[in-house]
């Protein structure tokens, strides 16, 4: 998992700005301080390197990963309604003929 | 809500401090009391079974509301938070003024006890689910875990028959 690093001195400039490091890097290059891990989207402070979001920019991005399954099955279901309506219609005019 | 019961409680004090009949005073005073305690320990299995919730991540059952259930258990345990806060602040008072000071240490004994092992456990969730924390040492649910206080001290001077309690003031200087 690719885990944000960000300053965790509140008066640097870096994290005011909220400057993200690579995992490699170990201290701030605006103010030296040991750099800690950060939520990506809010640069909340997290405890450890198993996370790579905070519990609530986690289950932000859990309620997208839902809101699109959901217009994945819509589509699907009206495409399909579609579909089956056309698939009648083709059948019954076929037999007509 | 939560300002309602504070301001009645604090408004049923302020009546009974201005009362002469010193029955009725005492009456009405240990009323208050009861009535700030009742709460507390109410909105406090409140706070305890909100954070349950953010811990066991039970929003996860509601797809799509999650951030919503969230946010709506921050703003409770928030306004929790507060009511206990001013209601432990109020009931050292009252009993100060009373001069019940070994009641007054047991109030903040309690408080100390529900910082360290409701808030100060759960800070790091707390941060993580609070959009207003920025979980530094500066951030809300760290400064509140520091509201620990060490009562001992004043408890073992309070305890002495001959008390002399000097108070000072002590400034926090940025770092």
């Amino acid at each position: 998992m690719k885990v944000t690093k960000g300053c965790g001195n509140e008066l640097c400039m870096a994290h005011k700005k909220k400057e993200t490091y690579k995992e490699i890097e170990s201290f701030c290059s605006k103010c030296g301080n040991s750099l800690v891990y950060v939520c990506k989207d809010c640069y909340t402070q997290l405890q450890g390197k198993d996370e790579k979001y905070c519990v609530r920019c986690a289950a932000k991005h859990d309620d997208r990963k839902d809101k699109a399954k959901k217009v994945v099955v819509g589509v699907v279901l009206t495409v399909g309604g579609v579909a089956l309506n056309f698939g009648k219609r083709v059948i019954s005019v076929a037999k007509k003929m | 809500m939560v300002q309602y019961w504070k301001l009645m409680r604090l408004a049923l004090y302020l009546e009974a401090s201005g009362i002469n009949d010193n029955e009725m005073r005492r009456i009405l005073i240990a009323q208050s009391l009861r009535s700030l305690s009742e709460a507390r320990y109410q909105l406090g299995q409140t706070i305890q079974t909100d954070i349950k919730y953010l811990a066991d991540g039970k929003y996860n059952v509601d797809k799509g509301k999650r951030v919503e259930l969230i946010d709506q258990r921050i703003n409770s345990i928030n306004q929790s938070f507060a009511f206990i806060h001013q209601a432990t602040m109020l009931r050292a008072g009252i009993y100060c003024n009373e001069g019940e000071f070994s009641a007054m240490t047991t109030v903040l004994n309690e408080y100390s006890n529900f910082i360290e092992n409701v808030v100060a456990k759960n800070a790091v969730l707390l941060a993580q689910c609070d959009v207003t924390d920025t979980g530094t040492e500066k951030g809300i649910w760290k400064t509140r875990t520091k509201l620990k206080l060490d009562v001992t001290e004043l408890s073992k001077q309070l305890s002495k028959k001959d008390k002399t309690i000097y108070l000072d003031i002590k400034e926090e200087k940025d770092k």
